[in-house]
């Protein structure tokens, strides 16, 4: 019996030692880097060479919710003009008594949307034109910067003023009286016409807001919508006593666009007409453009991709991030755009689509600002997603590449630029940074 | 006898399962070569400085030679079961870390098979990885650093077969055939915090498997009341198979590279222990041992360093009154030791060298069943040249329990 009960203490005694069997840790070790060897690093490569060059295509300007007008000098691209043109419709409720009723004036109301490229610190002259050519869509139902209508040569209205953008004070330029009173008389005699709203736009085929380009130094932006961009009837009526009434013509917006044109057709970018040319950066000073309203976008390539092959049999690549430095010589720091986008472009520039990030947001860049030396300043875009699955395609195509343009939003109203600095020049130049992780597989 | 192998069974289960799956180390320095090499011997002689080649397995199982199984009891059957825990600390020049490791060192009986036959199993792990390491490398070619974390989990287990023969009465041989199976996973993360980069895992994970044997021999001479014993154990050079898996993967797409392939195999190299051990007939025993590892053949790698040939002693004294008293603190047993180990490695030209203090004492119970607690005290490493230097207060206890199985009882 003795014997037995020892027995049961010693299985006692052992099962308490299995169970209370555990681990536990404070603190940790932050080890020199000395100490732990492993055969695996991660190495920069910044050698790898790409070639950047400036592509040019016809840019949608209709449909932008957005009017541009104005003259720009750009430094490098030289004049650039832009006029927006409107075409009108016969008001549907338009009332008028030819007893009572005198006219007063009538005005078109612009809208500022505080855009503004230039110098704002003298005047603008804007010029108003009544069109001699009716607005026709094109087969695709857009109007592009390089579409262009015939208009009469002598404004029937014209305005002086210093542009304050900021302060979306609105423009108002008031028409020919005598033009006016002949919409007035157009819509009494034909009041009740069938085919009064298609006879209205065959006599009233619309404007042009332009500039003149002598004396005018900036670009402005204007909203365009029923509410921010229209006529104005101003009259009022004689009876016992003097009535002020006001009546507003909308402004067709599905033939509203902006016509953007270059005056330095001797400048190399401007040569560049065909979509399908690239103008590498070794024929441009080693420079590239992007340049919203006339289209012109940057092209990334990395001619010696097939070269990184190698690194994937070996090791990933961790994080691949592409730097557009700005060329800060011939730009201003607040002139940067904020945002770009990048995308698939193949052989003769078509383009395939926008780059996603690992949440299907359309990739975008960070800006970082070296505010100091300017030096460190450039657009970077994560391209690891992208590097990583290029590497993984059966045979690399190195006629694939990249281009970078600024959002669609702002591309047809707007004369946003970027000169960039090439692979090729030594100064801040743009590159391509591969952190590289190798792996030894043993 | 029924009544009492049922519980054994489910003890040795519980354990081979437990064996397999522990975590015996946390030191840095188990991430070389094959881990850190533990040692199988019982607790009590562990309390002896780990000394005891030359010591018969009389009332414990010495599993430090199977020579010593010649020496078992005809009527007995031993039990062991072993387990330790152990807190240690590790400093670098600048961090502390404190661990508390708790584990099952290993599981054995024993029992005569022959009349001049002691036979005997063991399970127990042969070397131990385990480590959790932060460290941080430069991207090469920039000033930037980033952070890079090491883990290894896993080691080397040993399951024994000890065989003792006598040969005449001075004189016993000994065989261990055992073998050797591990797992190890080694995982290394790097992550790229200051370029917002893909986070990566780099896995390696070694299967090893090999038969080992072990040779031994004691030799026992009386003098006058006292016994000098000499004795002495080696292994032959042993090739590890090894089998080695590799998979790379990354926290946004998946695997990036998967490798499965026989590797250059590890080994076991050639190693030999000697020990000369007095007991006296006042109940003093004192032992020494010595060691040899031939480990510089070992083939290892041994990234940042290299394998070295180890020597090593060990140096114990016992007293165990050999009168029946009835306090139980004079029947107690009790003991004392020194031992010094070099490590096979030598890491950024600092050789990594353990030395301890132990002591420990045994509570025999009636029915012949040990209780073994010791005592161990350990320093190894160095703070220099960014190494850790690591301290050790392991506690051990060791339950051997005493069966009569083969004596036939007259009454029930």
């Amino acid at each position: 019996m003795i014997m037995k009960k020892h027995k049961a203490w010693l299985s006692s005694l052992s099962f308490l030692v299995i169970i209370c069997f555990s681990a536990c840790q404070e603190g940790s070790l932050d080890m020199a880097d000395s100490f732990v060897y492993t055969s695996t690093y991660t190495a920069l490569i910044d050698t790898v060479t790409i070639q950047l060059s400036t592509i040019v295509d016809t840019v949608k300007t209709s449909n932008t919710s957005n009017a541009l007008i104005g003259y720009y000098e750009n430094p490098i691209l030289g004049g650039q003009e832009a006029k927006t043109y409107f075409s009108l419709s016969a008001p549907g409720s338009f009332t008028w008594d030819t007893e009572k009723e005198v006219f007063d004036s009538l005005v078109m109301v612009l809208h500022p949307n505080s855009y503004a490229i230039g110098d704002t610190t003298v005047d603008a002259y804007f010029k108003l034109h009544k069109l001699s050519e009716t607005i026709e869509l094109n087969d695709d139902g857009s109007l592009y910067n390089t579409n262009s209508f015939s208009y009469d040569a002598t404004p029937i209205s014209t305005h002086t003023f210093r542009p304050y953008p900021q302060a979306k004070e609105e423009i108002i330029m008031r028409l020919d009286d005598s033009f006016s009173k002949s919409i007035i008389d157009f819509l009494n005699t034909y009041k009740n016409h069938t085919d009064k709203y298609s006879l209205f736009e065959e006599e009233f085929k619309g404007f042009i807001v332009a500039c003149d380009t002598n004396l005018s130094k900036v670009a402005l932006g204007f909203e365009v919508s029923d509410s921010t961009s229209y006529l104005r009837l101003y009259s009022h009526t004689i009876g016992l006593e003097k009535v002020e009434n006001q009546q507003t013509f909308s402004l067709q917006q599905t033939t509203h666009f902006n016509e953007i044109q270059t005056h330095n057709s001797d400048v190399i970018y401007n040569q560049l007409t065909d979509k399908k040319e690239r103008l590498p950066e070794q024929q441009a000073n080693g420079k590239a453009i992007l340049q919203s309203g006339l289209g012109h976008k940057l092209r990334v390539d990395l001619p010696t991709i097939n070269n990184l092959l190698e690194l994937k049999a070996k090791g990933h690549v961790v994080k691949a991030e592409l730097r557009i430095h700005p060329d800060l010589d011939i730009m201003e720091t607040d002139e940067l755009p904020s945002t770009l986008y990048i995308g698939d472009i193949y052989r003769a520039n078509e383009i395939w689509g926008y780059l996603s990030d690992v949440n299907g947001n359309a990739l975008t860049s960070n800006l970082v600002i070296d505010p100091i030396y300017n030096e460190d300043t450039y657009y970077s875009f994560d391209l690891t997603t992208y590097i990583n699955s290029r590497l993984e395609e059966s045979i690399i195509d190195a006629d694939q590449g990249l281009f970078i343009t600024i959002p669609e939003s702002q591309i047809g109203s707007s004369l946003t630029w970027l000169c960039v600095n090439g692979h090729t020049i030594t100064k801040n130049k743009s590159k391509l940074l591969l952190y590289y992780y190798y792996y030894d597989i043993e | 006898m029924t009544l009492n192998k049922t519980p054994f069974l489910l003890l040795l289960f519980t354990l081979s399962q437990l064996a397999l799956s522990q975590n015996n180390t946390s030191s840095t320095y188990s991430r070389y070569g094959i881990g850190l090499l533990n040692s199988k011997a019982d607790a009590s002689t562990a309390g002896m400085g780990y000394a005891g080649i030359a010591l018969p397995s009389e009332v414990y199982l010495n599993k430090l030679n199977p020579a010593s199984y010649s020496a078992m009891d005809s009527v007995k059957f031993l039990f062991n079961l072993q387990g330790n825990i152990a807190f240690s600390n590790y400093q670098t020049s600048s961090d502390e870390q404190n661990n508390t490791n708790a584990n099952i060192e290993s599981l054995g009986f024993g029992f005569k098979a022959g009349k001049n036959w002691g036979m005997g199993f063991s399970l127990s792990p042969y070397s131990s990885i385990g480590y959790n390491i932060n460290g941080e490398k430069y991207i090469l070619g920039t000033t930037d650093k980033y952070p890079v974390n090491y883990y290894g989990e896993g080691g080397i287990s040993q399951l024994s077969w000890y065989n003792g023969f006598s040969i005449g009465k001075r004189l016993s041989l000994g065989i261990n055939a055992s073998y050797l199976w591990g797992s190890t996973d080694v995982i290394e993360v790097s992550y790229y915090p200051s370029i917002i980069g893909e986070t990566i895992y780099n896995e390696r994970n070694y299967h090893v498997s090999s038969l080992l044997f072990e040779y031994g021999f004691q030799y026992h001479q009386p003098i006058g009341l006292s016994t000098l014993s000499i004795g002495g154990i080696i292994n032959m050079s042993t090739e590890l198979d090894t089998y080695y898996k590799q998979r790379i993967y990354n926290d946004i797409t998946s695997d990036l590279s998967t490798t499965e392939t026989d590797v250059n195999n590890l080994f076991i190299p050639l190693s030999y222990q000697g020990g000369l051990a007095l007991q006296t007939a006042k109940g003093l025993t004192v032992a020494a041992d010595y060691r040899y590892g031939d480990w510089s053949n070992s083939k290892l790698l041994i990234s940042g360093g290299e394998a070295r040939n180890t020597h090593g002693g060990s140096f114990g004294i016992q007293y165990a009154a050999q009168r029946h008293h009835r306090s139980v603190f004079k029947r107690m047993h009790y003991r004392i030791g020194t031992f010094y180990n070099q490590q096979y490695l030598t890491v950024q030209g600092k050789d990594i060298d353990e030395r301890g203090i132990t002591a420990g004492f045994t509570i025999p119970m009636r029915d012949g069943s040990r209780i073994n607690l010791g005592y161990e005290y350990k320093e190894t490493g160095t703070t220099d040249a960014g190494l850790v230097k690591e301290t050790y207060n392991t506690i051990k206890l060791g339950i051997t329990f005493n069966e009569n199985w083969f004596q036939k009882r007259k009454f029930n």
